[in-house]
C-alpha cells in the first residue's frame, strides 16, 4: 500500500520536500483548503477509512492524519 | 413494469437516431396498445389504484443529449406527457418512473452529505470521479471527431463458434441464450451503420464460409450491403486493416477494432497503435450494451450525410475501380459528369458545415474545428465569404463535401482563407480546384486583390501540402518587396506556412472537367 508521503507526492506532483512529517495545510504552494479536502477524500479511498465532519476540519497535518490512521490500526 | 424498449421496435429507434428526431405520430401509434389497456382499466375501476411503473434500459452516452434531446429522451417525454394527461381525469392513476428510482440508488453513491457539511461539496469521491469522467468524454468529443469505422472479427464475435468447423447449423446465433446476445450485438452494429459508421470485416477465415452465414443464416441481422469493405483471408489483420484504410481513403486512426481474441487485439495495438483497440467485456451478453454506451462513435447531432454514408463510400469504391480501368485521368473525369455547385451555409446546412470542420482531417489547409455558435459568428461576419460545396456525378449524389470560409483582413482588398476543406470521399476529382476558382470569383466580386492562405501541417493533411503552390500561390519567402510590405502586418500571427496570390493572376488547372 502507498505510504501517506507517497500519496502526498502523487497529489502535489510539483511540490518539492524531503520529509513530510512536519507538513500541513499551507506548507506547499498548492496545498490550499480545496486541495486539502480532495487529499482527505483520497486518503479515505486509499486506506478504506471514513472521517467524521469534525475530523474533516481537524485533520490539518500529515502527523495528525497519520495518528488518526494509526488509531484505526493502519500504518501509513 | 414496462420497459420502453419492449414497446418501441428497435428498427424505429435506429431510423430516428439516424435522423436525429422521432416521428411523434409513430411513437404515439406504438404506445397506443399500452394506453388502450390503461384506459380500459381506468374506465372500469374508478377507485382501485392503478400503478404504472416504467423504465428505460437505453445506455446512451452523455454525447447524444449534450446538444439536443436524444431520441430516448424525446420518447420518454412523450410517454410521460400522455400518462400525466390521464392523471388529470383519474384520481386512482399513480406513476412510478423507475429510472428516477434507479437514479436515486446511484445518488446514494455519488452524493455525500458529510462532504456538504464539511466543505460545501455535495458530491462523494465517486460522484466527483463520475463528473470528471463525463466532462472528459464531452471535452474529448468537442476536441476530436468520433471514430468512423468499426472493424469486426467474425467467428465468436458476430456469432458463437467457428463457421469453418461448426458449420452453418452449429454456430450460435438466434433466439435462445447466447445466440440472442449475438443477434442483439449485430443489431447495435446495424444501428451504428445506419448512423453513418462504416462497418468492415477483418476475419481469418475462408471467404465463402463467412458469406454463407451472411446469405443463408436466418438469424443474421447484418447484410452484405452493410459491409463497406472486407478482408477475409489468413493474412495479418493489421496489414488487412491498412489496405482497407487505403481503399476507403481514411486514416487508420479512424478505425476501431472489435475482436474477441485478446491475442489479435494485442497484436493490433503493437503493430498499429493508431487504431483504437479497446478491451471488451469477457461475456458476450455485455457486448450490446457496451457498444451502445461506448462514446467512440457518438455524435452530438445526426446529419443527412451520416445516414447515407455507406452508400457514399460504396460510390467511392466504384469510382476507384473505374478510374483504375481508365487510360487517361482527364478523359475519365470528363466522362463521369462532374457537377459541382456552391451552396449557402444556412439553418438547414450549418450542422453539416460544423461536422465537416470537425471530421475532415486530410484535405484541410488549417484544420480549424468549429462549434455551431462560433461557425455561425464566423459566417455572419459581413465581410466573410463562405459556401458549402455540393458534388454529384454518375457515381451518385455525394452531398455537401467541401467548405470554404474567407475573411477580410485589417487591410483593404486583402482577404485570408480561414477554412478550406474537402471530404476525403471525393478526392482525386480536382474538386479543390473548382472550390478555389469559386472562392476567387466571389472575392473578386468584393474587390479583393490579394488572397492570403496558410497551410498548417497536422501530420494527416499532407495531401493538401502542395495545393497552394500548384495553383499559383507564392510562399512568404518569395514575395516581392511590395507584397512583403503590404502583408507584413497580417501574416505575422500565422501558425503554419503562409502563401499569397493576386486574385487577378490566378491560373487554376483541370476546371474543364466540370459541367458548366
Amino acid at each position: 500500500m502507498m505510504t501517506l508521503e507517497q500519496l502526498l507526492r502523487q497529489h502535489f506532483p510539483a511540490a518539492v520536500f524531503e520529509d513530510s512529517d512536519d507538513l500541513r495545510v499551507g506548507s506547499l504552494p498548492d496545498w490550499n483548503s480545496l486541495a486539502h479536502f480532495n487529499f482527505l477524500l483520497l486518503v479515505e479511498e486509499t486506506y478504506g477509512v471514513r472521517f467524521s465532519v469534525d475530523e474533516m476540519s481537524d485533520l490539518k497535518s500529515i502527523a495528525e492524519i497519520r495518528a488518526r490512521l494509526s488509531a484505526a490500526g493502519i500504518a501509513a | 413494469m414496462i420497459f420502453l424498449q419492449d414497446v418501441i421496435p428497435a428498427e424505429d429507434i435506429v431510423a430516428w437516431q439516424a435522423a436525429g428526431a422521432c416521428d411523434v405520430e409513430r411513437v404515439a401509434a406504438q404506445l397506443e396498445p399500452v394506453f388502450m389497456g390503461i384506459d380500459h382499466f381506468l374506465a372500469n375501476h374508478t377507485s382501485t389504484p392503478l400503478l404504472v411503473a416504467w423504465g428505460n434500459a437505453a445506455q446512451e452516452t452523455v454525447i447524444e443529449s449534450a446538444r439536443h434531446p436524444s431520441v430516448w429522451e424525446q420518447i420518454g417525454r412523450q410517454w410521460e406527457a400522455e400518462l400525466r394527461g390521464r392523471q388529470a381525469h383519474s384520481k386512482s392513476l399513480y406513476l412510478l418512473s423507475m429510472n428516477r428510482a434507479f437514479a436515486n440508488a446511484g445518488l446514494n453513491y455519488c452524493l455525500d452529505a458529510r462532504n456538504y457539511y464539511s466543505a460545501r461539496c455535495r458530491m462523494s469521491q465517486r460522484g466527483l470521479v463520475e463528473l470528471a469522467r463525463q466532462v472528459a468524454t464531452l471535452l474529448a468529443r468537442i476536441a476530436n471527431p468520433g471514430k468512423k469505422v468499426l472493424a469486426l472479427d467474425c467467428d465468436n464475435t458476430l456469432w458463437g463458434g467457428v463457421i469453418g468447423e461448426d458449420g452453418l447449423a452449429g454456430i450460435q446465433l438466434g433466439q435462445d441464450g447466447l445466440g440472442a446476445a449475438y443477434v442483439d450485438f449485430q443489431r447495435q452494429v446495424r444501428a451504428l451503420s445506419e448512423r453513418g459508421v462504416l462497418i468492415v470485416l477483418l476475419s481469418k477465415n475462408n471467404e465463402e464460409d463467412v458469406w454463407s452465414v451472411f446469405d443463408r443464416h436466418p438469424a443474421m441481422v447484418l447484410r452484405r450491403e452493410d459491409i463497406a469493405a472486407f478482408r477475409i483471408n489468413w493474412k495479418n489483420k493489421s496489414e488487412n486493416l491498412a489496405e482497407i484504410a487505403r481503399e476507403l481513403s481514411l486514416g487508420t486512426d479512424s478505425f476501431v477494432l472489435f475482436d474477441d481474441n485478446a491475442l489479435e487485439r494485442e497484436s493490433m495495438r503493437t503493430q498499429m497503435p493508431d487504431v483504437c483497440t479497446p478491451e471488451i467485456p469477457c461475456e458476450v451478453w455485455h457486448w450490446p450494451a457496451w457498444l451502445e454506451s461506448s462514446p467512440l462513435f457518438a455524435k452530438f447531432q445526426a446529419t443527412e450525410e451520416d445516414s447515407r454514408r455507406r452508400q457514399l463510400y460504396q460510390a467511392r469504391s466504384n469510382f476507384e475501380l473505374c478510374s483504375r480501368a481508365a487510360t487517361s485521368e482527364n478523359e475519365f473525369l470528363k466522362s463521369i459528369g462532374l457537377c459541382a455547385s456552391a451552396r449557402p451555409v444556412n439553418e438547414s446546412s450549418i450542422a453539416r458545415a460544423v461536422q465537416l470542420t470537425a471530421k475532415t482531417n486530410q484535405f484541410n489547409l488549417r484544420t480549424i474545428r468549429y462549434d455551431e455558435p462560433t461557425l455561425r459568428q464566423a459566417i455572419e461576419e459581413e465581410s466573410a465569404t463562405s459556401f458549402l460545396v455540393h458534388l454529384a456525378d454518375k457515381f451518385g449524389d455525394h452531398g455537401n463535401v467541401g467548405l470554404v470560409i474567407a475573411k477580410a483582413t485589417s487591410i483593404p482588398h486583402i482577404a485570408c482563407l480561414d477554412t478550406f476543406l474537402l471530404s476525403c470521399r471525393v478526392l482525386s476529382r480536382h474538386l479543390e480546384n473548382w472550390m478555389l476558382q469559386e472562392c476567387i470569383r466571389r472575392l473578386r466580386a468584393k474587390n479583393v486583390e490579394i488572397l492570403l492562405a496558410e497551410f498548417i501541417p497536422t501530420g494527416r493533411n499532407q495531401i493538401a501540402a502542395n495545393f497552394l503552390q500548384e495553383n499559383g500561390f507564392i510562399s512568404a519567402a518569395e514575395w516581392d518587396p511590395q507584397l512583403q510590405k503590404s502583408l507584413a502586418a497580417v501574416a505575422r500571427n500565422s501558425a503554419g506556412a503562409v502563401f499569397a496570390v493576386r486574385t487577378s493572376e490566378m491560373s487554376i488547372s483541370h476546371l474543364d472537367i466540370f459541367a458548366a
